[in-house]
């Protein structure tokens, strides 16, 4: 089946083999990345467009639901053939990895939280209605948002650790 | 026993493009296992003949 439709795809008439098909899934997968950051790209910049007229359009509604499906659909299929783990023969590695998703988790708060800060604070409400008010509670919030989500991104990374000492 | 096969003839007795195998020759390609065993029986040689590098 997922062979007849990839010939149907790209046009083959017979079967590829081992290396044409490695090349294939290569292809396609990055062309899948592609297609996945255009369509995130395209979904802020309706956004952008609904909170210039003070609206939520379908456009936006069916992007949102198109990309979280996709990205669920990946993640969850890289997890059930655990894909996504990292081994860790001893607890030097362990540590040393550990370490490294520390980092990269707090760098990733720290984006995430001025990004909403400044979409949430800054760009929507002058795009919507000219103002913008700013005020230390909602700095306090996108701060706090912030640490959350690297919090969550360095749990969710850390359980994909696996310990094999 | 050596065997002379042009590179097409090859491929068809493998099941693989003539690509692939000349990718294989040139060092550009490593095929699988399966694909190894495939090509020495059809080449009538063993593994270690066939890419072993001294």
């Amino acid at each position: 089946m997922r062979e007849k439709l990839l010939n149907h795809f790209i046009g083959a008439v017979d079967n590829r083999d081992e290396y044409q098909q490695h090349e294939i899934y290569k292809e396609l997968a990055f062309s899948g990345i592609l297609l996945w950051y255009l369509s995130m790209l395209l979904m802020f910049v309706s956004l952008i467009l609904d909170t210039i007229h003070n609206q939520f359009s379908l456009m936006t509604l069916l992007l949102f639901i198109i990309n979280m499906v996709y990205a669920t659909l990946i993640m969850t299929r890289l997890r059930k053939r655990q894909l996504d783990e990292t081994d860790c023969a001893s607890i030097e590695e362990y540590r040393d990895k550990r370490k490294r998703i520390k980092k990269s988790s707090i760098l990733a708060g720290i984006q995430w939280g001025l990004f909403m800060f400044f979409i949430m604070q800054y760009l929507f409400p002058y795009l919507s209605t000219g103002e913008i008010v700013v005020n230390w509670v909602q700095t306090v919030i996108w701060g706090i948002g912030g640490i959350l989500y690297g919090t969550l991104l360095y749990q969710i990374s850390k359980s994909k650790l696996k310990k094999h000492f | 026993m050596k065997q002379k096969f042009t590179q097409i003839e090859l491929a068809k007795k493998v099941g693989v493009a003539r690509q692939t195998v000349n990718l294989i020759e040139n060092d550009k390609y490593n095929p699988s296992l399966s694909l190894c065993i495939s090509l020495s029986r059809v080449l009538k040689t063993d593994l270690n003949a066939l890419f072993w590098e001294e």
